[in-house]
């Protein structure tokens, strides 16, 4: 977190979710993994596959080489909560989304409906039928 | 009995797995290995299930070509990350040329192209000479992290 210093007093600043964005998709697609709860690099990768079904397959070294990047970035953190004994694996990490992270989701997704909303106006898409 | 050589299998793949993360940035290895491992070998009985034995050679393939790109990248994000790594990268960078160039200027002097006695000779001392300075950049290296170590 920026710290900057006005009037003698010690203001923390919020991160603006805006400057990291683009994030790379399977930044996004582990971001979106964890916005419904702590889960395993295992558990992570198990849900992309099943939510894009199967298009999108995330190896070990992308899974862990994002993970780095989206804690260093503070948009993750490991979870100190385990779950209960006879399901807890100690070999493994659970990771689960800062407020920060859940918000730069937010924009990441925000910056992805526009760029579909264009797509449509420029009839790359067909526009999604009224109910 | 086959499932004890199913386990068998997927326990060598997991080791030889654990093996091949030394081609990724050292610091990121530590961190990140033993979970990465875990995640390989958690896919390999998973492939198996689903695809027996080819299921088990397709994942590898996946597995190593991430791994590839996964090696590259740390090393390429540990070498932006300050000039400590920097200046490791542009010591391993030197000693893989001094290291390779000498072996190649070896192979090609005596083996391929047999030179008369003289140039022959003057070769291979500069072979030698470059040979000396990859060892010697590992173990200056190695007094280095030493020191640091014991500090």
């Amino acid at each position: 977190m920026l710290m900057r210093k006005r009037k003698g007093a010690v203001k923390e600043v919020e991160p603006d979710p805006a400057a990291l964005l683009p994030l790379t998709p399977s930044m996004f697609e582990i971001l979106v993994a964890l916005a419904d709860g702590e889960r395993h690099g295992y558990a992570i990768m198990q849900e992309v596959g099943a939510r894009t079904e199967g298009k999108m397959r995330i190896g070990p070294g992308t899974l862990y080489r994002s993970i780095q990047r989206l804690m260093e970035d503070g948009l993750i953190t490991e979870s100190d909560e385990r779950p209960a004994l006879e399901m807890d694996d100690e070999r493994r990490r659970y990771y689960r989304i800062t407020d920060f992270g859940y918000r730069v989701a937010v924009a990441e997704a925000k910056r992805l409906a526009e760029l579909v909303a264009t797509a449509q106006a420029k009839k790359l898409l067909p526009k999604p039928r009224a109910r | 009995m086959r499932r004890q050589t199913a386990e068998k299998i997927v326990t060598i793949s997991h080791r030889l797995y654990l093996l091949l993360l030394v081609t990724c940035q050292p610091e990121f290895r530590r961190r990140y290995g033993l979970e990465m491992g875990q995640v390989f070998r958690d896919r390999c009985h998973e492939a198996r299930q689903q695809g027996g034995s080819v299921g088990l050679a397709l994942w590898w393939v996946r597995a190593l070509s991430d791994l590839a790109g996964t090696a590259v990248a740390t090393h390429v994000y540990a070498f932006e990350q300050g000039e400590v790594e920097m200046k490791r990268a542009l010591r391993l960078i030197a000693q893989g040329v001094f290291g390779c160039g000498g072996i190649l200027l070896l192979f090609y002097t005596m083996v391929k192209r047999p030179m008369p006695h003289w140039n022959a000779g003057i070769l291979l001392c500069v072979v030698i000479a470059c040979l000396s300075v990859a060892l010697g950049l590992t173990w200056v290296a190695a007094f280095r992290e030493n020191g640091r170590a014991q500090k």
